[in-house]
């Protein structure tokens, strides 16, 4: 398969940026990611824009003010692995052979609080009560900690390392670190999960510009290679973080965060071992748990152990969201993945600032949402 | 003549969701929560399903689920649900949501109601209560389900 680069990178700060619309933050994404790969939107021959909350021909509206040039702008939505999709379908569009530059961009601009009911649930799971999103990964870890023993002071040290992480990061949202106190003070929004362990929804925007590796270099003295993206929807009862109504009490299938990871690794020729940095979806804390276990880095149910070791702090042996993670981030949907891959590229090619974890050559990208929806991207300088 | 007109009077009851019940629903403690079961791998699925998600197996039959279960995990929904939630509002009362698991090989989400959320634990007793949730836009009473600790 024809190796494809990476050769630039724009990212809009997560946040809340009050009247400006989602067309101006997905374009100064896009334009940022344009100028780092010296390229102009003439250039580019097909554009796939992820989102989950942006109205119908999303790709067109925040595109076509940036040049009319007649080209392809594909919508896609995968929940909150949106943007694995739209990098994938970049990728295959390289691979293919259909063009040399194409741009992957995620963009969102969500309302406040929980995320409409009606986008995830039938209105007869809303009637009854049972539309509240996050309860869905509170059960998943309630029974997590009844069979393997993660503790809520785990969880909440994960919650701490991700704010803490984000004091360094200006494209975070929240950039404030809390005590370990402070976070099991927080309200608990669905038992055993606090409102300081669990991420917002958002703003903001992000861009990669692709292109086959053996051109890399025309474009960006430092292109990044990408090893393997892959994206899968959960197998038959082998999730339920995502809202289901029921689930199998019979069969046991491997979770879509092992399936899809270990797809990419086979892929890559890369192995959890060779991760210098993962950034990966932290919903909530306990989902970076379990995410642990889910792409490798320890075995089912020793990741309390891994969080306590310290392993995945930034100086650790495996640093998790460097970047401050969705927890601190929050996670506009639609962009998420393309802020954690713009967070990898930046480490990789030395560029990360305070953040820099030194001589990192491998990252990993985990998205992971409603139904099973699961993106792994691996990335390689 | 006068029972007729009784009838009349009486609001009809419709489910919440169309095949979750067995009927009629005028005897609401008599009522089941119903499912489907594949002939081929034996999986059980809530209400009517058509195809197993399991195998891909076409070949679907009824049943009756069990009324009774246990909790297989749970949390607390302390602030009302987003939506048009039709449980108590004002003010709202707080509830556990969980997962039980029933005999047939199934676990259904669920309200659970009655119980202290201080003696909630994986693993205890439950039963399905059938009860009428809320009046509907053309008058009728629609039909739902919780499950509470069970009683023996």
């Amino acid at each position: 398969m024809k190796k494809v680069a990476i050769v630039g990178v724009g990212l809009h700060p997560f946040g809340r940026f009050g009247n400006k619309t989602y067309q101006q933050i997905g374009q100064e994404a896009v334009k940022m990611a344009l100028e780092d790969a010296n390229v102009t939107w003439r250039d580019i021959k097909i554009a796939y824009l992820s989102s989950q909350y942006l109205p119908s021909t999303a790709a067109a509206r925040v595109l076509k003010p940036l040049g009319e040039t007649g080209i392809s702008l594909v919508d896609v939505e995968a929940a909150c692995a949106s943007g694995g999709v739209a990098v994938r379908q970049a990728i295959q569009a390289i691979q293919s052979e259909f063009c040399d530059l194409a741009i992957a961009v995620g963009v969102e601009k969500m309302p406040r609080g929980f995320m409409d009911p009606m986008a995830n649930f039938e209105q007869w799971q809303v009637h009854m009560g049972l539309s509240t999103n996050p309860s869905y990964w509170a059960m998943t870890a309630r029974r997590h900690m009844h069979d393997y023993g993660i503790t809520q002071l785990q969880m909440a040290k994960v919650a701490y390392k991700n704010h803490k992480n984000s004091v360094d990061n200006p494209y975070s949202m929240y950039q404030k670190e809390f005590t370990i106190e402070e976070i099991l003070a927080s309200p608990v929004v669905c038992d055993p999960i606090h409102l300081l362990e669990i991420c917002a929804p958002d703003e903001g925007a992000g861009a990669i510009v692709l292109c086959p590796w053996e051109k890399a270099h025309r474009y960006n003295s430092k292109p990044i290679a990408v090893e393997a993206c892959v994206h899968t929807v959960a197998m038959y009862s082998s999730d339920f973080r995502v809202p289901i109504e029921s689930m199998s009490a019979r069969v046991v299938n491997p979770g879509p965060t092992e399936v899809t990871s270990e797809k990419a690794y086979e892929a890559a020729g890369i192995g959890p071992e060779d991760l210098d940095l993962v950034e990966l979806q932290d919903t909530d804390s306990f989902c970076e748990l379990v995410t642990y276990e889910g792409l490798g880095l320890c075995k089912v149910g020793e990741s309390g152990r891994l969080i306590d070791e310290g392993v995945t702090e930034r100086g650790g042996k495996v640093p998790v969201n460097v970047s401050g993670g969705l927890i601190s981030k929050g996670e506009p949907v639609g962009a998420s993945h393309l802020g954690q891959i713009a967070e990898i590229v930046w480490q990789l090619r030395g560029q990360a600032g305070k953040r820099q974890i030194p001589d990192a050559k491998v990252g990993l990208a985990h998205v992971l949402g409603a139904r099973g929806n699961c993106g792994v991207t691996l990335l390689k300088r | 003549m006068k029972s007729k007109e009784k009838a009349q009077k009486q609001p009809k009851r419709v489910p919440i969701r169309e095949d979750l019940f067995t009927m009629p629903l005028d005897r609401l403690d008599q009522v089941r929560m119903k499912g489907s079961r594949c002939r081929d791998c034996g999986e059980v699925f809530m209400g009517k399903a058509t195809t197993c998600a399991n195998c891909c197996g076409t070949g679907m039959e009824e049943l009756t689920l069990s009324n009774k279960g246990t909790l297989w995990t749970y949390t607390i929904i302390r602030y009302q649900p987003p939506g048009d939630y039709k449980g108590p509002v004002d003010p709202f009362v707080p509830f556990v949501e969980g997962l039980v698991e029933l005999p047939d090989g199934i676990r259904v989400v669920a309200p659970v109601k009655d119980c202290d959320f201080e003696k909630i634990r994986i693993g205890m007793p439950l039963e399905l209560v059938v009860h009428e949730l809320f009046q509907d836009g053309d008058g009728n009473q629609v039909v739902a389900f919780y499950f509470r600790p069970a009683s023996a």
